[in-house]
């Protein structure tokens, strides 16, 4: 082929350039650490970097949700770890009580020791953290339990069978005469709807039972082996009523004032975690019997009768409830387990995220470094054979 | 044969010889000039003459001076430079507007979209947190404005192509008049019979400049002269006329027109293809329009969700008074569809949402269910409000807005929402965009006014049935956190895979433009060096030349010295 002057010029520009820009760029992605500046460099790797960076973020703000989700579950494990300790101290106390060498001085000195418990026992469900009521549910901002001045008629509490067809709800009401704490156990005995079902009262946890009760949407009173005192129960009118419905009617001197939700935050995608556990949960159980508050109550009023048999139900029933409070203990241990179980898996997670997105989006600093040079290498070169050309001219000969 | 003979052969020869050094020194002299041919001077022997012995040659002529030009290599030259013209200013374009994308800088919209969600986790770690609360309107409003300077910048990529294209017309006019021009002279010039070389590279230049700006094709007409049309065949140069391109903004598009005899008008803009031309409209009116669809259709997913999940819940404060976002066109037709609700098409008729009412101190005094009926209008929604709570709030129509004003100390809150109309009138919502204008969410995206001044209504819980609400419930706050994996923005993905999908999009249409430009520029380059073997001028071959002539030029000059002296000898017989 005819080589023209200009051709050869135009050669070496072209040539000098294209090793200028390759150099250039890997100037760039040395200088900055990064394989590409620009999304168009190679558009896959920077969209697979930032599916990797929000991967990253998304980890570490789960991270941090499980921080808070440990604080709430050692927070609430310390609690609930107290309140046992309070209820080994009651059943020392209360098995010591029952036995019958204990003469009545003795029980009038329990009693203050009882009183101290239920102090107690209230400063420790109320455990707030940073301002927020750990075992309220979602009332953070109320205290769980709050002392009345006087025995007060609780909300009912419902416990349904399965596949009971009721969706009222059965409200308490009247002026409590009695003294002491209690709980009125209401089951229905005949189904039917409200108006036909008929039920049984019992105010010693099912023990003995009251019966010949109708269900009415007006306020019924209600009594037990132990008297009327003036306890009244209303159910409104929706479905039917099954046999085993339960209604439990606390009667106490501590009113619940939490709910019944669990706080869940969130550790994964679709992934929550339960990290409280309810004041009434805690100190509750199902039949209502197990109120922690009430069982201190009635053994107090038995030590103050000088009731050997009164103590010792008492530590039956401190006895469940501990069983009761264990349970909870479980969920929070499980819990507590299932945060470092996901702390752990998201560490390596991250690593290996890491670990991916440096290889898709850092420059591989040895590789460049070579290239670099022989880019370098191969420039001089260029430069060098480039001047040759240029310097021979036919003129020089002329 | 007489010694004339020889002097005659002798001037022609010197003649001939120094026409071939002048032919020489063009070629050296415009060995830089762009589009030159090298030129050559045809000698041939002039007609012998015939003796009894033989034909006796007579010595040189000068037959004429051509160029080395092939026509072919030039058109593919002009083919290749309008594409490679046409992605070359597709890539540097697209790479301006691949800039405004650059995810790899921490204040990109990717990075503002995680610390939004994150914002949300953080709130629904602790719902009563002033700051938390803080935090996500900060990153909201960061994001906010991060889609309106994205949403802007593309609005202003695009009135910036128009800025170009008007010169870009103003050069192809100007171009093709030229050609026009040099046609009329190279067909008077070449009327003689001979070529004229240096107009013929001029014009061929003007071609090249014009492919480089528009697409064209072109012929030559036996006169000398050429004709150049447009793609599709529209006539821009005829001989000596040219017709001229114009454009007009027609629709928020570009419309190119051809200006022919008599006033006739044609639009041309979509047969136009290859050269800066075409790449400036397609950049102009097909890309960043998709860009823009693609980000506003995020903006909008992303407030309809963001806003159906949020007017489900309730904040730490309940509303005295509250109005609607967005407005309908007429309060007394269906809310379903309304033209001017951007979420009217998000309503379900037949179903319901809650209101529930406190009595200001935290009891819950009612709760009722309104449900919207088949072909409910904005005045049939406000009277069944008005209708449910006479004694606690009043609703009214103002600005074709639903507004609530609670009665005395009463304060109220909403929820359960299935009929999708809280979001689609604004109500207890979160993010807001402008009404009746669905081409703006971007743009638009802003925060609810009672959100930014009071982080409080950020709605964390949700009210129970009884219509109460506690201060540590999250719920909401985890839906809406919940809202950054789920598959509900642009195309069943989730908003950061769509956002994600955009830079893809175009960072492959600039790396496609990049790499078509690479690869037509090898083309072209090739072709330009068969072209530069064919016509460009090389030195040495000249300064041979220059020497050969040289030689001949003195050789010639001996013949004429030997002539003279042959006379000499002649006229010294005596």
């Amino acid at each position: 082929m005819r080589i023209t002057t200009a051709a050869i010029y135009q050669h070496i520009t072209r040539d000098l350039q294209s090793l200028t820009s390759k150099m250039q760029q890997l100037n760039e992605s040395l200088a900055s650490g990064q394989k590409y500046q620009n999304i168009y460099q190679n558009p896959v790797a920077t969209v697979t970097a930032l599916g990797y960076n929000s991967d990253l973020s998304r980890i570490s703000q789960y991270q941090s949700n499980l921080e808070t989700a440990d604080n709430w579950l050692t927070h609430t494990d310390s609690a609930l770890q107290n309140i046992e300790n309070l209820i080994k101290q009651a059943k020392e106390l209360a098995s010591q009580m029952a036995t019958g060498t204990i003469n009545d001085e003795n029980r009038a000195v329990a009693v203050s020791q009882v009183q101290g418990f239920m102090a107690e026992l209230l400063t420790e469900v109320n455990t707030s953290i940073n301002g927020q009521y750990l075992l309220s549910g979602y009332k953070t901002d109320t205290a769980p339990y709050l002392q009345l001045d006087q025995m007060e008629i609780q909300e009912v509490v419902e416990s349904l069978q399965t596949g009971s067809g009721y969706s009222g709800t059965a409200t308490a009401s009247g002026t409590y005469s009695g003294e002491t704490a209690t709980t009125y156990l209401v089951e229905i005995d005949s189904a039917g709807a409200v108006g036909t079902a008929t039920f049984r009262v019992s105010e010693d946890g099912g023990q003995t039972w009251t019966t010949g009760f109708t269900t009415s949407t007006g306020a019924t009173s209600i009594w037990s082996s132990e008297g009327d005192k003036g306890v009244e129960i209303a159910f409104s009118d929706s479905g039917n009523l099954a046999v085993g419905d339960r209604f439990i009617i606390p009667v106490s001197e501590f009113r619940y004032q939490g709910d019944e939700n669990s706080l869940e935050l969130g550790v994964g995608k679709n992934s929550r975690l339960a990290v409280n556990v309810t004041g009434r949960d805690a100190l509750d159980g199902s039949s209502g019997r197990n109120d922690l508050f009430q069982i201190l109550s009635r053994l107090k009023s038995a030590l103050e009768n000088n009731d050997a048999n009164g103590a010792g139900a008492a530590l039956e029933e401190l006895n469940s409830t501990e069983e009761n409070l264990t349970r909870y203990f479980g969920f929070v241990g499980a819990q507590q387990d299932r945060v470092i179980y996901q702390q752990d898996s998201y560490l390596s997670l991250q690593n290996n995220l890491e670990k991916s997105l440096s290889q898709v989006e850092d420059t591989d600093l040895i590789a460049a470094t070579e290239q670099l040079n022989l880019q370098q290498i191969t420039y001089q070169a260029a430069l060098l054979v480039s001047t040759k050309i240029m310097a021979l001219s036919l003129l020089d000969y002329l | 044969m007489s010694i004339n003979t020889l002097l005659e052969i002798g001037g022609r020869a010197l003649q001939a010889e120094q026409v071939g050094v002048e032919v020489t020194s063009h070629n050296i002299a415009n060995i830089n000039t762009t589009g030159y041919c090298r030129q050559h001077v045809d000698l041939v022997t002039t007609p012998s003459i015939q003796y009894p012995w033989g034909n006796q040659g007579y010595g040189v002529a000068i037959d004429s001076i051509q160029r080395y030009f092939d026509p072919y290599l030039a058109q593919k030259i002009d083919d290749k430079t309008a594409a490679q013209q046409d992605y070359n200013t597709q890539k540097t374009e697209l790479a301006s507007i691949a800039g405004l994308f650059n995810e790899t800088t921490d204040v990109g919209l990717h990075n503002l979209l995680t610390s939004f969600w994150q914002s949300w986790h953080d709130l629904a770690d602790n719902p009563t947190g002033a700051a938390q609360r803080q935090v996500v309107v900060q990153q909201a409003e960061a994001l906010a404005a991060a889609f309106s300077s994205l949403a802007d910048d593309l609005v202003q990529q695009r009135q910036a192509l128009l800025v170009k294209i008007s010169p870009t017309i103003t050069e192809i006019n100007t171009i093709t008049k030229s050609i026009a021009k040099l046609n009329q002279e190279i067909v008077s010039v070449e009327a003689s019979g001979q070529a004229a070389n240096d107009l013929r590279d001029q014009r061929q230049v003007k071609l090249n400049n014009l492919a480089g700006l528009v697409g064209i094709n072109y012929f030559e007409l036996d006169n000398g002269s050429i004709n150049v049309m447009l793609d599709d065949g529209t006539i821009l140069v005829q001989s000596a006329e040219a017709w001229d391109l114009s454009y007009e903004v027609s629709g928020g598009e570009v419309v190119i027109k051809w200006q022919g005899a008599g006033g006739v008008e044609k639009d041309v803009t979509d047969d136009l293809s290859g050269g800066q031309l075409s790449a400036l409209l397609y950049v102009r009116d097909d890309r960043i329009p998709a860009y823009l669809d693609s980000l506003n259709e995020l903006a909008q997913e992303l407030i309809g969700e963001v806003n159906r999940q949020h007017s489900q819940g309730v904040g730490l404060s309940l509303y005295s008074q509250v109005s609607g976002t967005y407005g309908v066109d007429d309060p007394d037709t269906p809310l379903k569809d309304n033209a001017a609700l951007p979420f009217g098409d998000q309503i379900n008729e037949g179903e319901t949402f809650n209101i529930y009412v406190d009595d200001g101190n935290g009891t819950n005094v009612a709760v009722v269910t309104i449900t919207i009926t088949a072909g409910m209008t904005l005045n049939g929604l406000r009277d069944a409000i008005n209708a449910a709570l006479p004694a606690h709030l009043t609703a009214s129509v103002v600005d074709n807005k639903l507004s609530l004003q609670a009665t005395g100390s009463y304060s109220f809150g909403f929820g359960n929402d299935n009929s999708n109309v809280l979001m689609a009138l604004g109500l207890n919502t979160f993010f807001t965009s402008t009404s009746g204008d669905t081409q703006n969410f971007a743009f638009s995206l802003g925060i609810n006014d009672i959100i930014s001044a009071d982080a409080s209504f950020i709605a964390t819980g949700q009210f129970d049935r009884q219509g109460q609400h506690a201060v540590g419930d999250n719920s909401n706050a985890l839906a809406l956190a919940d809202l950054e994996t789920a598959n509900v923005g642009p195309g069943d993905l989730t908003f950061a895979e769509a956002y994600q999908e955009l830079v893809s999009t175009i960072g492959l249409d600039t790396q496609k433009a990049e790499q078509q430009e690479t690869l037509l520029r090898g083309i072209l380059d090739q072709y330009t060096d068969l072209r530069d073997a064919l016509s460009g001028v090389s030195l040495d071959e000249e300064l041979t030349a220059l020497i050969k002539f040289q030689r001949a030029y003195q050789a010639a000059a001996k013949l004429i010295s030997v002539a003279d002296e042959l006379y000499e000898t002649l006229l010294s017989l005596k």
